[in-house]
Parts: C-alpha cells; sequence; structure tokens
C-alpha cells in the first residue's frame, strides 16, 4: 500500500526510477518491468485473485514448502550447497512421527521422538560433509539410507493414526482466522531471519558462506558450521513431515516424493525456492526472508495460473521459466552494483 | 611520429563514482609506457577501457589514426591490442605449447603435439624461454615462467600493443628480472608496451615515458629520465611523501615473547628455532619457495607441520587450527588476501569484526552498536574511509583491502602479528601507511614478523631479519649488519663462497 | 566412467544370472514359476498389488520373482533384458508396464520367448493384444460411472430436503495422465441430465498434498458460485480436498458432499460422514485376480475372458463394515485388507 502511495506522487517516482536505472543495466530494468506488467495484469485479471480467502490460500500453500526452504537456506548461506535428502530425511520423519503416534505416544513425545531422529539424520550428514565431503555425494548417499530405513521401518505400507489425536491442533487448528500451520511458517521465517541478522551465529553462517578460507582463518570453522546447518535443515524437515502427517493422519514413504505441486518432488521444489529468491548458491549472500518471500512468490503464480484455468503442464513451465528468469535477473543485478573502486 | 594509440579526455563513471575524470593517454610505436599511480587513481579501469573491457566511456580511443570502440576483449585483441593480466588465464593441466595455441584465429584446426611444440618455439624463445620444452605441463613451470607463457601465448596473435598489467606483483627477484628483460627484448622488436606496476624501480630500469593517473586525471606524460623515485612519487600523490619506512627501533634486552621451538613445516628441509621478542618487527627474507611464508602459516594454525612448539606467555603449544592461534592472541595473514584475508562480498565493518564477534555479542546476540563502535575505531587508526563501512570489501582498492585485511586483527588486540608479504599489490601511499601501522603495534608492545619477497620493503622495515633460502635458514642479521647486498647474497646465493 | 559402468553391469548381470540359475532348482516341486514385473512396492496401491501377487501364488504353489521398477520404463526394460539374458525363462510373465508405449519393446521381447505373457492395471490398445493372452486389472470408467451415479443419489436425496441446481467441483488427476479422460467421461455421462453442473476443475497432481491445494485454489475461484459436491478422481486426492474445504468453513456430509473412487484415502471420514462414499478398486484383488488367470491359462490352455476387471462396489458409511470380496484364495476380505489408503485399525 505504501508503494502506491509512494509511486502516485511523480517527483518521488521519477527519482526512483532513475535511481533504479543509474544503479542497474537497462536489461534488468526491462525485464523486471516486464515481469512487474504481466504479474499485475495477471492478478487483476484473475478472477478472485485480489480475496482475503485466496491470499490466505497463497500463504498456507507456500508454508510447508517454504519451512523447508528456510532450512535449506541456512545450509546454502553458509557455502555448503544444498542438501539433496530434504524430502527423504522428511520421509524419515513422518514415518517416524506417525508410528509413534500409531503407537499412543502421544503428541509431545512423537513430537521429541521425530526431532531426535532428525536431529541425529542433520548431524550425520552435517559431520561427513564439515569433514570435507563433497554436499551432493554425501547428501545423496544420505538421502538413499534414509529413504532405505523409513521404507524398511514402515513396510511400504501407509502408516495412520485415528483422530482425534493430540496433533490435530497442528494439522487442521486455526488461529484467530489463519490455519496454524501458517502461522507456524510466519514464526519460522521471523525466527530464523532475527537468527541469521541479530546472532553472532548468524553472522558466522555468512561469513563462512563468503569466503570459507578466510572463515577458517578468522577462527570459524566450517566443521561445525555445516553441521549447525545441516540440522536445522533436517529439522525444518522433520516439523514439516510433522505438520503434513497430523494434517492427515497418515505417513507414507512417498507422501514427500510425488505430492508435492506437479512437478512432485519435494527436494527439487525446495532448492527452487531458494534459487528464485535470489539467495546465492555460492552462500554468502541472501537470507531466509528472500526464501519465504520465494515460497510466495511462486505460490502466487501458481495461484494465478489456477484461476486463470491453466492445468498442471503450462504451471510447471511457468515455474520453471521463472527459476530462470530470476537467477538471470539477480546475477545481473550483483554484477552491476558490484562497483570496483 | 604518430602516435599508435591515442585516448583524449575519456570519462567513465559507475554510478556517483567517477573513476575517469578526463584522461589523456597515448603510446608510440616501439615504445615502453609506464601506467603508474595510486589504487583508485583509475589505472584498472584505464586499462579495461584500452583492452575493449569496458566501453562504456565517453571521450575519443583513436588507434592507428581510426576512431575506435571495443565492445569485447576478443575484438581488441583482432585489432592487434593484447592484455596480460595479474590472475593468469592458462589451463595448468595441457601443456605450455597447446596453452600458447588455446583460442584465436591462428589456431591449427587439426593439430598434433609435436607439431603445436614446434610452432610455439619461436614465441617461447621471443619472451626468453628458449630452455623449457614447449610439451611439459604448465603446472610444472614457476609462477615467473608462467606470466611469459602468457605473454608468449599473446604474442603469437602478433599484437601491436602488449599490456602488461602489474606482471611482476606475485614474483620473486629471479622471475622479476626475466620479466624485465622480456620487455626490453620485444620493445627492441618494435611492439609498444604498457606497463602498469606498483614497483618503482621497474618503471625507471625499463620504461621509456611515464603517464601518471591521480584521483581519474592523467598527468603530462614524462620521459623516464627526467624524472626520479621522489619526484615520481610526488606526481602520484600530489604531494610530498615524507618517509616510506618509519624508523627502527634497536634490540632491546626485553625476554622473548615467543620461542619457536624444532618448527618444521612442509616446506622446510630442516626444523628452525628463533625468537620473537615483545615491540619489534622481525623480518622473514627469502624469495619464493624458501619457506619463510610456511613458517608463519604454521605458527598461525593454518598449516600443520611436522615437529614444533611455541613457547609462550608461560606454556607451550602448537595451535593446529588458526581458531586457537587466535585465542593465544596470534594473528596470522597470509600472503593472498583474496583467498583468505577478506570476506570480499561482505560489508568492511563485517570484515573488520570477523575475528572477534565474541567480543560483540553477549550470550550469542550481537551488539550492532558494539560493532560499529569497533570497527569505526580500527577504521580511524588504519585510514579506512568510515563513510563506507557498510559498502562490500570486494569494491575496495587493493591497499584499501589489504588495510581491511591487516585491520580486522586489531579487534583481537593480538600480541603476536604474523604478515607475509604485507604490502603486496599495494600502491606507494597506502604502503608507507601500513609500514607506519605496523611500526605503531610494534611500538604499543605487540611483535610483529614479517615475511616478504620484496627486497626493498624487507631491508627498510624490520629491525631484525632471518634469512631463508630454499627451506634453510640461512642467518639472522641485527639492525646495524642490514644491507641489500647483504641480504639479496644470503637469499640467492649463500653457498657461493667468493663474495663473502 | 564408462568402463566402470560396463563392469558394473556386467556384475550385476552375472549376480543376477547366478541367483536364478540356482533359484528354481528349489522350486522343482512347484507349479510353475511366475515373474513379475511392476512398479515400485513403495507405492502403496502397487505395495498392496505385490502382496496380492505373492500371497496367492504362494498358496497356489506358484513359484514368483518380482521385479520392481522406479516408474522407470528404461529400468524395466533393463531387467526384462537380464531375464532374457539369463535364459531361465518362467513359465508365465506377468506385465505392468511403466509406460505401456515405450515399453512395447520390451513386451514384445517376453513375447518372443514364447513364454505367456499376462498384461496388468494398463487397459491393452491394439498393439498389445497380438503379444498377451489376457488383461486383469481396474475398470478407470466403471468406477468412475458407479460414482457418479452414487453422486446422483446423494443429489436426490437433498433435492428431496429441498434444493436444487448443485455445483460440482472436480479434484483431477493430471490432464496428461491416461485415466484421466476415461475418467472424467464416465463421470459426466453418469451424471448427465442430473442437478449437478461441474462447475470447476484443478488438476495440481497425485495424493493428498495436491489435492488439499489444488482445491484450496479452486475454492477460492469458485467459492461465491457455491459449492455442493466435490468429486474426487481418487480418495487420496480427495482426502487433501476435504481439508481444504474444512479449512475454507464448509461443514462436510452438509454444507458439501463428497465421492470419490479406488479407496485409497482416510477410512475415518466415511465412517465420520465427511466422505458420502467410494468406489472401491482393489489392488490386493487385482494381484489375486492375475494369479488366478495364470492358473486357468496354465491348466486349460486359454482363458474364459480375454479382458478381466476387477469388481468396482460402491461403500458408503451404511456399507463400510460389511463390503467384502471374497479372494481366489477362497477367503473373504474385508475393506482394510482391500483397500490402500491411510485405513488405520
Amino acid at each position: 500500500m505504501s508503494m502506491n502511495a509512494a509511486t502516485n506522487d511523480p517527483e518521488i517516482r521519477s527519482t526512483l526510477f532513475n535511481r533504479m536505472l543509474d544503479r542497474y543495466s537497462p536489461l534488468v530494468v526491462i525485464l523486471v518491468a516486464l515481469f512487474a506488467v504481466v504479474f499485475v495484469y495477471g492478478m487483476v485479471t484473475a478472477p478472485n485473485f485480489l480475496t482475503v480467502f485466496n491470499f490466505k490460500t497463497i500463504i498456507r500453500d507456500a508454508a510447508l514448502v517454504g519451512i523447508m526452504g528456510i532450512g535449506l537456506t541456512f545450509v546454502t548461506l553458509s557455502g555448503n550447497f544444498f542438501l539433496l535428502s530434504m524430502k527423504e530425511t522428511a520421509a524419515l520423519s513422518i514415518i517416524a512421527f506417525a508410528i509413534a503416534m500409531s503407537n499412543g505416544y502421544g503428541f509431545e513425545l512423537a513430537f521429541l521422538f521425530t526431532m531426535c531422529v532428525a536431529v541425529i539424520a542433520g548431524m550425520l550428514q552435517g559431520a561427513l560433509i564439515g569433514l570435507g565431503g563433497n554436499p551432493i555425494v554425501v547428501t545423496l548417499g544420505a538421502a538413499g539410507l534414509f529413504f532405505g530405513i523409513a521404507s524398511w521401518w514402515s513396510d511400504n505400507l501407509v502408516v495412520s493414526f485415528r483422530r482425534p489425536h493430540g496433533a490435530e491442533w497442528l494439522g487442521s487448528g486455526s488461529f484467530l482466522g489463519l490455519p496454524n500451520i501458517t502461522i507456524a511458517f510466519i514464526l519460522i521465517a521471523i525466527t530464523a531471519e532475527i537468527v541469521l541478522r541479530y546472532t553472532s551465529f548468524g553472522r558466522q553462517v555468512y561469513l563462512i558462506g563468503a569466503n570459507r578460507a578466510a572463515g577458517r582463518a578468522t577462527g570459524h570453522e566450517n566443521f561445525s558450521m555445516a553441521i549447525k546447518t545441516c540440522t536445522i535443515a533436517s529439522v525444518c524437515s522433520a516439523f514439516v513431515a510433522i505438520a503434513f502427517s497430523a494434517q492427515v493422519s497418515s505417513a507414507h514413504v512417498n507422501y514427500f516424493s510425488s505430492e508435492f505441486g506437479s512437478s512432485g518432488d519435494m527436494t527439487i521444489l525446495v532448492i527452487a525456492t531458494v534459487m528464485v529468491a535470489g539467495n546465492s548458491i555460492m552462500g554468502g549472500y541472501g537470507s531466509t526472508l528472500r526464501t519465504s518471500l520465494g515460497a510466495i512468490f511462486i505460490s502466487t503464480v501458481d495461484n494465478m495460473m489456477v484461476l486463470h484455468g491453466f492445468n498442471s503442464g503450462p504451471r510447471v513451465l511457468a515455474v520453471g521459466l521463472m527459476i530462470v528468469f530470476s537467477i538471470i535477473v539477480f546475477a545481473l543485478v550483483r554484477r552491476g552494483s558490484r562497483v570496483q573502486e | 611520429m604518430q602516435p599508435l594509440l591515442k585516448l583524449s579526455s575519456v570519462k567513465r563513471s559507475f554510478g556517483a563514482i567517477h573513476a575517469l575524470k578526463g584522461v589523456d593517454f597515448e603510446i608510440m610505436p616501439g615504445e615502453v609506457m609506464g601506467l603508474v599511480g595510486e589504487n583508485g587513481a583509475g589505472k584498472s579501469t584505464l586499462v579495461k577501457i584500452i583492452s575493449g573491457f569496458d566501453n562504456g566511456y565517453s571521450g575519443e580511443y583513436r588507434f592507428n589514426g581510426e576512431s575506435v570502440n571495443f565492445s569485447s576483449p576478443a575484438k581488441a585483441e583482432l585489432a592487434g591490442i593484447a592484455i596480460a593480466q595479474q590472475e593468469l588465464s592458462l589451463i595448468p593441466t595441457m601443456s605450455v605449447a597447446e596453452n600458447i595455441f588455446l583460442a584465436g584465429h591462428n589456431v591449427p584446426t587439426i593439430a598434433d603435439k609435436r607439431r603445436l611444440v614446434k610452432m610455439a618455439r619461436p614465441f617461447l624463445d621471443e619472451v626468453g624461454l628458449d630452455t623449457i620444452n614447449p610439451a611439459i605441463g604448465v603446472d610444472r613451470l614457476s609462477v615467473g615462467e608462467q606470466h611469459l607463457v602468457e605473454v608468449a601465448r599473446l604474442i603469437a596473435h602478433d599484437p601491436q600493443v602488449l599490456i602488461l598489467d602489474e606482471p611482476t606483483a606475485a614474483l620473486g627477484e629471479s622471475d622479476s628480472i626475466r620479466i624485465l628483460d622480456m620487455v626490453s627484448r620485444l620493445s627492441k622488436k618494435g611492439k609498444s608496451i604498457i606497463y602498469v606496476s606498483h614497483r618503482l624501480d621497474e618503471i625507471f630500469k625499463i620504461t621509456d615515458r611515464i603517464t601518471v593517473l591521480r584521483d581519474g586525471e592523467s598527468q603530462e606524460p614524462r620521459t623516464a629520465d627526467t624524472l626520479d623515485v621522489n619526484s615520481l612519487v610526488e606526481l602520484m600523490l600530489g604531494r610530498e611523501l615524507d618517509i616510506m619506512f618509519p624508523e627502527r627501533r634497536p634490540k632491546t634486552d626485553a625476554e622473548p615473547l615467543m620461542r619457536v621451538e624444532q618448527l618444521w613445516p612442509d616446506g622446510l628441509l630442516e626444523p628452525v628455532d628463533f625468537e620473537i621478542y615483545p615491540g619489534e618487527i622481525l623480518g622473514l627474507a627469502g624469495q619464493l619457495g624458501s619457506g619463510s611464508g610456511e613458517i608463519l602459516a604454521a605458527i598461525g594454525g593454518a598449516q600443520l607441520t611436522r615437529s614444533g612448539k611455541l613457547s609462550y606467555s608461560g606454556r607451550s603449544f602448537l595451535p593446529s587450527t588458526p581458531k586457537q592461534a587466535i585465542r593465544a592472541g596470534i594473528a596470522y595473514c597470509s600472503e593472498d588476501r583474496k583467498l583468505d584475508g577478506l570476506f570480499l562480498g561482505r560489508p568492511i565493518k563485517e570484515n573488520l569484526s570477523s575475528p572477534s564477534l565474541g567480543a560483540i555479542s553477549r550470550l550469542g546476540w550481537m551488539s550492532s552498536a558494539a560493532e560499529w563502535k569497533l570497527a569505526t575505531s580500527i577504521a580511524e587508526k588504519f585510514t579506512i574511509d568510515a563513510s563506507r563501512l557498510s559498502a562490500e570489501a570486494g569494491v575496495l582498492s587493493g591497499g584499501n583491502q589489504q588495510k581491511v585485511a591487516l585491520g580486522k586483527w586489531l579487534s583481537i588486540e593480538p600480541k603476536i602479528i604474523l604478515v607475509n608479504e604485507p604490502t603486496r599489490g599495494v600502491d606507494v601511499g597506502a604502503r608507507a601507511e601500513i609500514y607506519q601501522k605496523l611500526r605503531d603495534l610494534a611500538d604499543s608492545g605487540a611483535a610483529i614478523v614479517v615475511a616478504s619477497t620484496d627486497i626493498q620493503e624487507i631491508t627498510n622495515l624490520p629491525d631484525r631479519i632471518i634469512t631463508f633460502y630454499r627451506g634453510l635458514k640461512i642467518g639472522e642479521l641485527a639492525l646495524q649488519e642490514l644491507s641489500a647486498a647483504t641480504i639479496l647474497k644470503q637469499i640467492t646465493d649463500p653457498f657461493n663462497e667468493t663474495n663473502l | 566412467m564408462s568402463y566402470l559402468k560396463k563392469a558394473i553391469g556386467v556384475a550385476t548381470a552375472a549376480c543376477l544370472t547366478v541367483g536364478l540359475a540356482f533359484a528354481p532348482a528349489s522350486a522343482q516341486d512347484k507349479k510353475g514359476s511366475i515373474v513379475s514385473f511392476n512398479g515400485p512396492a513403495g507405492e502403496a496401491y502397487i505395495g498392496r498389488f505385490i502382496k496380492g501377487i505373492k500371497e496367492t501364488a504362494e498358496l497356489k504353489g506358484f513359484d514368483i520373482k518380482v521385479f520392481e521398477n522406479q516408474f522407470n520404463q528404461a529400468e524395466q526394460d533393463q531387467q526384462v533384458q537380464q531375464v532374457l539374458a539369463a535364459g531361465q525363462l518362467p513359465d508365465v510373465f506377468i506385465w505392468w508396464p511403466s509406460d505401456a508405449t515405450a515399453g512395447l519393446g520390451s513386451l514384445r521381447a517376453l513375447h518372443k520367448t514364447g513364454v505367456p505373457v499376462l498384461k496388468i492395471n494398463q487397459l491393452p490398445n491394439e498393439q498389445d493384444k497380438k503379444y498377451i493372452f489376457g488383461y486383469a486389472g481396474p475398470d478407470d470408467r466403471l468406477r468412475a460411472r458407479n460414482a457418479g451415479y452414487m453422486m446422483r443419489e446423494a443429489a436426490a436425496a437433498k433435492k428431496a430436503n429441498g434444493g436444487e441446481g448443485f455445483n460440482v467441483i472436480v479434484l483431477s488427476y493430471p490432464h496428461s495422465y491416461g485415466g484421466y479422460g476415461l475418467s472424467i467421461n464416465a463421470f459426466k455421462e453418469a451424471i448427465a441430465g442430473s442437478d449437478l453442473n461441474i462447475i470447476g476443475d484443478v488438476d495440481e497432481g497425485f495424493g493428498q498434498a495436491n489435492g488439499y491445494k489444488g482445491a484450496a485454489k479452486l475454492i477460492a475461484s469458485v467459492k461465491d458460485q457455491g459449492i455442493h459436491f466435490v468429486y474426487g478422481m481418487d480418495d487420496a486426492i480427495l482426502t487433501g480436498g476435504i481439508k481444504a474445504l474444512e479449512e475454507a468453513g464448509y461443514t462436510m456430509g452438509e454444507d458439501v458432499i463428497a465421492v470419490g473412487t479406488v479407496c485409497n484415502g482416510d477410512k475415518q471420514l466415511i465412517e465420520e460422514g465427511k466422505q458420502f462414499g467410494t468406489t472401491l478398486q482393489s489392488p490386493l484383488h487385482e494381484g489375486q485376480l492375475a494369479i488366478k488367470l495364470v492358473e486357468e491359462y496354465l491348466d486349460t490352455g486359454k482363458l474364459e475372458n480375454y479382458i478381466n476387471f476387477t469388481p468396482n462396489p460402491a461403500v458408503t458409511k451404511e456399507t463400510i463394515e460389511t463390503t467384502a470380496l471374497q479372494g481366489y484364495d477362497g477367503k473373504l476380505y474385508g475393506i482394510n485388507e482391500l483397500c490402500s489408503g491411510a485405513w488405520a485399525q
């Protein structure tokens, strides 16, 4: 709303526009302007897009992927690339949670148990990466391990537990008209951003990500950083798994392999969320706030297209194009803003 | 005679920063033109414009009498302007000959190795690499030889103008000499050479004329023999430089601050012992490969060693990580600030506070006020522009980057500061400031250990010197024994008795 | 690299050969041997199918070997190559292709060995028919048609209580998926001429999460027209859709009536009346049917029917505890064994 007020004032608008032209290459300005036009046109013409109900839908839709994206952002920012085991960690967690629930341990115990499993999974991967293992190789291996354990543990069957159960408040409850999962997403997003900005741990994430060698030289070892960030990512995965299981009162190892988005693969979707937000793949630059907005952005475009009646094929294409588009724009912007003295 | 290349009132700005405010530059056929100036004076920008990396300038650029505007380095190269940059563009796993014919119009479509070797030969002769076999891998050559190969690669395209951007910045004495020889050989053959360097002694040795840039403006080119070091420095700074090296202190009879015992890092042939005294600047002199840098890295916990102990502040230990060294009050700056001295993509203030996050935070929460206070105080001491503390360190010039890389260690109040190549790629003005700062730190009671391959620096900065030659400790020289000749003798040819 | 790959390939083939060579030795006294190519047991539906063929085969005295692929036709093709290369042929192949069109080459290769092939799950096309002796699997059309009739009944009941012109939203399979066309057309035929009127369709993807996401968006778009019925192309998608409708403030069973198919969702929703009903499609039964057909073919040299569908009885709150199918082992199976969804015991 304040943006609207600002752009209505011709003087401010001209300086804003000039400033953009001054700082960024014309290509960036044209691309962003073009996208903004398409985006706004799509929003205005989509039936029922501009309703409170729809905005709630959009954020709720972004919540689960967003929470996992926030976790993964820590790993990426610290220069440890991506965990390719996000969905398998979630699969292991959801099985752990559902088995605990179906055995009647109650929500609190099941939650604690699942988190313990996730912490161990995260620390294991973090330690291997911290010792110098290639994140791709380590997490691909871990992915197989976790998925294997989860399949064996659940016997490949759907593990379900009867309502009413202690997790319903998380899965289906709401507070002040917002689903509790949406509230969890907002709280986690705020917490993560505060941790990154205002704690020495957050600063270390950025420093080690910006230059691992310089980080080591100034006393910040990647070994403990890799363990910490992988654990955060793992715990976020587990939280999403618990929330999802709480919602559907069941668990199956394939829930995160085939059930998220038309592309179906949760890990890819989470990585896309981190990328579309312009976080640096090499680390050291970006924020969890960007990732949260990235998740909402993808969900907004998707939502808009559903309201326009597009089916799944074009929507997958649109998400792919957006990622490519944002990578190009962010790369250009970064290059443009780096002026050598 | 017409200038071969001529730029007139060239201007270039990046946003609010005016990098070039009106520069005239010319070079005659067969001339060696020195291009000097402080970091930030606009040398890199000018070189980028000439070589086609940057065409967002205003002003006129004439080459061979015609007005030109190169939209890419490839187009400039095709026209006959080639540049050898500081960062080498060779592929280490390929052979010398293959590197020479990596790309360009003269690359044979089908070439077997033997034919390439034959074709490469004349170009290697031209740069003075007549003794090496073009079939061996580039990674087996010294850094200086690699620079020569890079130039040979450029010469293979037969350029009219060759730009050498600080070719000797990372080289030891003997490799530097080969580069200088090559420059004079090429100029005799009629090539025009633009030689960019911070090493003023070289500039005088090989250039015909010198163009000085200051604050984005060019000075009238001068013939080299009308200038001396002092007048050139004055042109560069726009003022007289009082002193380059601060006054030195004779050795006191204080107890040693640290005893280095049987330290044996990789790169040394045998373990070394020496003492470090409070308040002194100790110099480790040696060429590349002498092992002096490895000793600093080992004390700083950045490199593993085979054996060794440090007796220091009542205990005997050896840090195995930089973290342990930092806890003990030992700061270590490597020779490559871009590799591990700076977080280029992060703000300057974050760089300055990076070693001491604990000191500016409580229970894990950082205090923004404390960080600003710390950063401003360091910036003040190291004359870093305090208004730019929020800017990325990467936008700073080499000299200012080095000040940040060094200055960050003030935040841990170190007792021992180890600096490898304190002024590599740093301009004259910033160099003097860094020397003065190191002296101030020593005067405040810290011990400074400097390793350097720059003979002028190592002769004039330290109070005491230990010399190294190919992994061996040769000798120790006290203040009264320090002379360039003695040091050079010990670090280049210590076992030849005839000259002693 | 390629050498390494080749070496691994050879090693795998060798292990398999040895394995296959020894396997039949222990099965001398068996009635016959079967090799089945199908998807992964990790998928709930296929998992039940595998349980069905394995248990029934054992009961009937067949030796069975199951090759699972991860929904990957290339992997399945390779498995076929390996089995053929090993030389020890079974008496019957069971063929559930990952991609029926791309897998045609492998089907032909199986046929060429002279061993009869039974196709599973995906209705045979004209080309397939040359290479198989029969088909066992679900009838997408019947299943959808029964769901349509079920919704029609519910609508009639609702009309009797005063009401007319009911709006239906559809939670679809991806439109690119083969089953979509069959399902939607049969469903439309079944509700044609009633008070039911489809006002929206969304194809987010398979499964509960996608059902939830797709429904949430669809609700936002058609909310102001009023939503009275929801049809889920399977119960997993519908389960997610019901969550979305509940979160949007609808009371399931009163404001909105939900009908699904397949019986791979949440049993408790039917018990609670939140889902009106579903039409059963049992993977366990599909597996048992396959073995029954194998036995019939080996005994008589032909099948009574070329195409054999699994039955699709309607399941509602009233019938959920009584619905049962007699398996081909003679036992009676209740809903908990037949369905493939989240069936809390």
